[in-house]
């Protein structure tokens, strides 16, 4: 009996030496290992051996099928890895071929600049205003008078305003000023607003100048507010927007709306300062226009000034975006061709 | 404006500053310097000589052997030139000379040259090779022929001096609107005396020995001219102005006339103060200043007839105008080279009436831009006499008198400053003696002072934007400078208010960006032939329109987003992108109201609209798909979901809107107290897709925002439980009419399903064609059952479905199941 469980032990090691895959192993665990196996059938045999022989015999058949047991998970598992690795070849596929295109659009360049700039001043407090405070036709109420533009004044050449056949007073604003006073008509100090907004100017178009563009106003109302604050939030506004090293200068100006008045220069940011074409020359890139706003403006609107004081400052959107991205032509920005917009 | 720093020199010492420095001071503190350019010769060495013999070069056709002398040696040159001929003086550069590159304008030495074999001793020159080309002194090319301009010309001079060519600096200025003292010499001197501490070297002129001129008659309209002077002038000598004089106006960007004409600029630039020259033999001893009858004409000075309307105001005799007050003279009473005798006019003209004269002709001058700005009242005068002591001595005039009218007196004007208000202002304290010296050199005269304050008097040449205590505030900061002042942060911290609003439409354009949209900005600004390009009408009678545009293109504000985004895909179309996903918001504008003081009547609407064509995905190894109508509703749809719309959103057929095709379009309704649709979206139709050459369909859609959003609930969402029991699903399929949508089915569905067992029904299956007769279609919906309180029996959903199926039936006689 021992010498037929050598054999069988001798030929099941044999049988999986040669299996080729899952389906041989199968055979040899029905042959060998299962309830209907040979090695079963001579379990069953034991009864009829000698009580001496019967825990040899059984001892020796337990480790006949141990070790078949530990040849075949053996062979078992090289063969899953060995058809599971040409599995995986055979699923080899171009990973270098594109991705599959889910479409994904993109936000204009402009948008992106004017978020940008708002989120920078909403970090200092600063509230976007209400979309009926910022209104593009204007009457000349809102957009010389309460500004404090004199009746008959050349200060009112200072940009070429569009007249309309709605009637005499009513214009195209050339500046997002009003929004100054339309706020204020609805809103008492403690002010700090900021109102982004479309403007337009009376003059032909060319990669410079655009018949409208945008513009950012901002202004500040409160007990004790100075142009020194006026330095302080434009200067956090550049660092922020153009970086730390960028120096700024602020210089003498004149906006009817606001007295003193400056203008803010920004270090070049092509040639650092050396001079060059995109600054002609002087090194310095003039991006804002500010300043204390005038008491007129706002007696005019009801605040009184010997008790409070302010700011306003206002930019041109497409000015900085031209000169962050390297932009040579205004127009690039209102054609919408999709390889422009692609860029940003 | 130009101003010559020799000139400027004149009243204040800037010998030691740079032009940059003074650039830099006037910049800084307001006057915007633009250019600074360095006049004077670009050349070395170049001598006046005669061209005495021209001889034919022995081995070139073009080129001829030049003999020049100088006064002293001859010498042979190789010239080119077509325009020379013995007897002419000419510029003579030898080697070592420094002369201009023709081609690039760059600098260089003159070194020996052999030119096909004959020896060159220098060159002749033309006017771009000594740099003088701006100075236009010939017209026609080659050699700068200077005996024919300057008659007298010696030979051997240094034709830097026959050209009058002298080291200067020109600053081109940009005085802002506020400043009118700042357009003349004076009145920047006055600002670098200040600005770098300096004296100045100015004092008004009188007049020695003045007297009234006889037999003249005045008389002014005080509204337009609170001030006239006339000065009377005989046996004038015209005559080339001097050298000095010319060279001033040159580089002020005054073209030299004569001495007469050249005086009265040369003092406008000086003092800021426009004259004007009348013939006197052409003036019949009255003149009076007056507003202009309506269609009056005159004849200016450049020749142009000007029609003239009440704002015009006129310098006039009996009968006629002679001059446009402060704006042009008129030709019927011009200088012209026989005049021997001179009317000078110095005026007060106010800004306002100037300017609205000058805007009544359309016309602007040197002249009319000081008088708008403002002219200084005291300066009047003292400008008059200034011209007469050059007309004496330039003219050799015979000064016979001034008659004057009107009052050339500023009443005093006074400002207190508080000096705690410096402060207040600017965050800066500034020490109490420099405000004072400031405000000194800039004119103002201390008035009285005491610990807390001084008062000031303002100058003539500021009494027009100096008028208030935080005007003086100005002047003080922007000559102590800007730069001194400590940038500080409000002292307080304020939340900015975050509007729900801005939030809500900041998520659409990410959701529509997220589905592959992108972002287009197109101008509100566009004309008629945009409109008619694409075939959208407008409404006439709400149009806002502008009064004046530099082009059709851009006259009115549009009315609808439609133009502009069929102009979006025409553009892209044609630089060869066919697949376009873009949104825009943007805003259309039309008259509603009547228009008061403060209220224009133009309504402005918030439009989001958008297009699609093409395919869906554009990757070129995968399949893709056509766009079609469902997947410009799908986003439609998005739109609703995201803002929480969508069991409130009615669809409906959009046939009226001739844009889109009539059968593949809809209006949607949000259900509410506004029933107007706030979007429509579709199909181009096919006769404008056909009409704009488009080679593909098109899909559109136009969202009316503000009514959207109008019905939006900002409340925020409140979490359901998530269910415990399952849900079933059970599908039904049915053959219905045609006619019957999709939209009335899944109504009815909710209808006839008990709601506390309904979750929902999609449709999964619509079929025409085969087996399906005509007229009617087959669909399939996916019936979803959930009750909250129990798992459900297949006994429940039984008989619900079959609840369903028999009111399908009721409702909907054709419907059949298929089983």
């Amino acid at each position: 009996m021992q010498k037929q469980l050598e054999e069988i032990c001798a030929k099941a090691l044999n049988e999986v030496e040669n299996a080729q895959n899952s389906a041989d192993i199968d055979a040899i665990k029905l042959e060998y290992l299962s309830r209907k196996s040979v090695l079963n059938n001579i379990k069953k045999g034991l009864k009829d051996l000698t009580p001496e022989q019967r825990p040899i015999v059984g001892a020796f058949a337990n480790e006949v099928a141990q070790k078949i047991e530990q040849a075949v998970n053996e062979k078992e598992q090289a063969i899953y890895e060995k058809e599971l690795n040409e599995k995986l070849e055979s699923e080899r596929i171009d990973i270098t071929l594109p991705g599959r295109n889910i479409p994904m659009g993109k936000i204009h360049p402009l948008t992106q600049t004017v978020d940008e700039i708002v989120s920078i001043f909403q970090g200092m407090g600063f509230t976007i205003t209400d979309n009926e405070n910022s209104p593009e036709v204007e009457t000349e109420y809102y957009n010389f008078d309460a500004l404090n533009f004199p009746k008959d004044h050349p200060a009112k050449d200072m940009q070429d305003t569009f007249y309309t056949k709605v009637a005499p007073n009513v214009i195209l604003r050339g500046q997002t000023s009003g929004a100054q006073i339309h706020t204020m008509e609805t809103k008492k100090p403690p002010l700090r607003i900021i109102s982004p907004g479309r403007v337009y100017r009376c003059e032909s178009v060319s990669a410079r100048k655009n018949n409208l563009f945008h513009q950012i106003e901002g202004l500040v109302v409160d007990k004790n507010i100075t142009f020194a604050d006026l330095k302080g939030v434009l200067n956090e506004f550049t660092r922020i927007y153009f970086g730390e090293a960028r120096p700024t200068r602020f210089r003498t100006s004149f906006f009817p709306f606001t007295e003193p008045s400056a203008e803010i220069d920004v270090q070049c940011i092509m040639c650092k300062g050396k001079g060059c074409k995109v600054c002609s020359q002087t090194g310095w890139l003039e991006i804002l226009g500010a300043g204390m706003v005038d008491p007129n403006v706002l007696k005019g609107v009801g605040i009184d000034p010997d008790v409070y004081t302010g700011f306003a400052f206002g930019m041109g959107v497409e000015r900085l975006a031209m000169l962050k991205h390297a932009i040579c032509d205004i127009r690039m920005f209102f054609n919408n061709d999709i390889r422009f917009l692609e860029q940003f | 404006m130009q101003i010559s720093l020799e000139w400027l020199n004149e009243y204040v010492d800037i010998k030691d500053l740079s032009p940059e420095e003074i650039a830099h001071g006037l910049t800084m503190s307001g006057l915007e310097v633009e250019d600074i350019e360095k006049t004077g010769a670009k050349f070395t060495n170049i001598k006046t000589v005669e061209i005495q013999k021209i001889d034919n070069h022995p081995n070139a056709d073009k080129l001829h052997l030049v003999t020049v002398f100088d006064g002293t040696n001859h010498r042979q040159v190789v010239c080119g030139a077509q325009n020379i001929e013995v007897g002419q003086v000419v510029p003579y550069a030898s080697v070592g000379s420094k002369v201009l590159d023709r081609k690039t304008g760059e600098q260089f030495e003159l070194t020996p040259a052999v030119i096909r074999g004959v020896e060159s001793q220098g060159m002749l020159c033309s006017d771009d090779e000594l740099g003088v080309a701006d100075l236009k002194l010939q017209e026609e090319d080659g050699i700068l022929i200077l005996n024919r301009i300057f008659k007298d010309v010696k030979l051997g001079s240094d034709v830097k001096d026959v050209l009058n060519l002298q080291e200067d600096t020109v600053l081109t200025v940009a005085p802002t609107a506020n400043r009118g003292d700042e357009m003349s010499v004076v009145g920047i001197a006055i600002e670098v005396a200040t600005i770098f501490s300096r004296e100045l070297k100015f004092s008004k002129m009188t007049c020695a020995n003045e007297v009234k001129a006889k037999d003249f008659e005045l008389k002014i309209d005080e509204d337009v001219c609170k001030y006239y002077a006339l000065a009377i002038l005989k046996d004038l000598k015209i005559a080339p102005s001097p050298a000095w004089m010319q060279r001033r106006l040159l580089a002020s960007g005054v073209r030299a006339i004569s001495n007469i004409v050249d005086i009265t600029n040369y003092v406008m630039l000086e003092y800021g103060q426009p004259l004007h020259a009348f013939d006197f033999d052409k003036l019949n001893g009255y003149i009076e200043v007056r507003r202009a009858k309506k269609s009056e004409k005159l004849v200016t000075l450049d020749g142009e007839e000007r029609e003239l309307n009440n704002n015009s105001v006129l310098i006039s005799e009996k009968d006629k105008g002679i001059c446009l007050a402060g704006v042009m003279g008129g030709e019927n009473s011009e200088i012209d080279d026989n005049t021997v005798n001179v009317a000078l006019e110095a005026a007060f003209f106010p800004p306002a009436t100037t300017r609205r004269s000058s805007k009544s002709v359309g016309l602007r001058s040197e002249a009319s831009a000081r008088f708008e700005r403002g002219v200084d009242m005291e300066m009047v005068k003292p400008a008059l006499c200034r011209a007469i002591q050059l007309l004496i001595e330039l003219c050799d005039a015979k000064f016979e008198g001034i008659t004057e009218t009107g009052s050339n007196e500023l009443p005093e004007q006074l400002i207190t400053l508080r000096y705690a208000q410096i402060k207040r202002y600017l965050g800066l304290e500034i020490p109490e003696d420099t405000c004072i010296s400031i405000l000194e050199s800039l004119g103002f005269k201390l008035c009285g002072k005491n610990q807390l304050a001084a008062r000031f008097s303002v100058p003539g040449f500021r009494a027009v934007d100096v008028t208030r205590e935080i005007d003086l505030i100005e002047e003080i900061a922007r000559i102590h400078g800007y730069d001194k002042i400590a940038p500080t942060l409000p002292d307080k911290t304020i939340a900015a208010e975050v509007k729900k609003e801005d939030l809500l439409i900041k998520k659409l354009h990410y959701l529509l960006l997220g589905k592959g949209f992108y972002e287009a900005m197109t101008s509100s600004l566009i004309g008629k032939p945009l409109y008619n390009w694409a075939g959208i009408e407008y409404d006439e009678e709400k149009n806002v329109e502008v009064c004046y545009s530099q082009s059709e293109d851009y006259c009115m504000l549009r009315q609808s987003m439609i133009p502009s985004l069929l102009n979006i895909i025409k553009y892209n179309f044609d630089n060869g992108s066919k697949n376009l996903m873009f949104f825009e918001q943007g805003k259309i504008y039309t008259k509603e109201e009547p228009t008061t003081e403060k209220s224009t009547g133009v309504k402005q609407r918030r439009i989001l609209c958008g297009l699609v064509t093409g395919k869906t995905n554009t990757s070129q190894w995968q399949q893709t798909e056509d766009v079609d109508f469902y997947t410009i509703k799908g986003v439609i749809e998005n739109i609703f979901e995201e803002l929480k719309l969508t069991q409130r959103v009615l669809y409906s057929p959009c046939e009226d809107v001739k844009y889109l095709h009539p059968k593949r379009s809809a209006n949607a309704v949000v259900l509410g107290k506004n029933k107007a649709p706030v979007a429509r979206f579709g199909e181009l139709h096919p006769i404008f897709r056909d009409r704009l050459k488009f080679n593909q369909n098109v899909y559109l859609f136009e969202i009316d925002l503000d009514a959207l959003l109008e019905n939006v609930n900002y409340n925020a969402v409140l979490c359901k439980e998530l269910p415990v029991y399952p849900e079933v699903t059970r599908d039904i399929a049915f053959k219905v009419k045609n006619d019957v949508s999709y939209q009335d089915l899944a109504k009815s569905i909710k209808k006839l399903t008990s709601p506390n067992l309904f979750n929902g029904a999609d449709i999964f299956d619509v079929y025409q064609g085969e087996h399906v007769e005509e007229g009617y279609k087959s669909v399939a919906f996916h019936i979803y059952l959930q009750d909250k309180t129990q798992t459900l029996t297949d006994e429940i959903v039984d008989s619900e479905i079959n609840k369903l199926k028999e009111g399908l039936k009721k409702y909907y006689p054709s419907v059949s199941f298929r089983e």
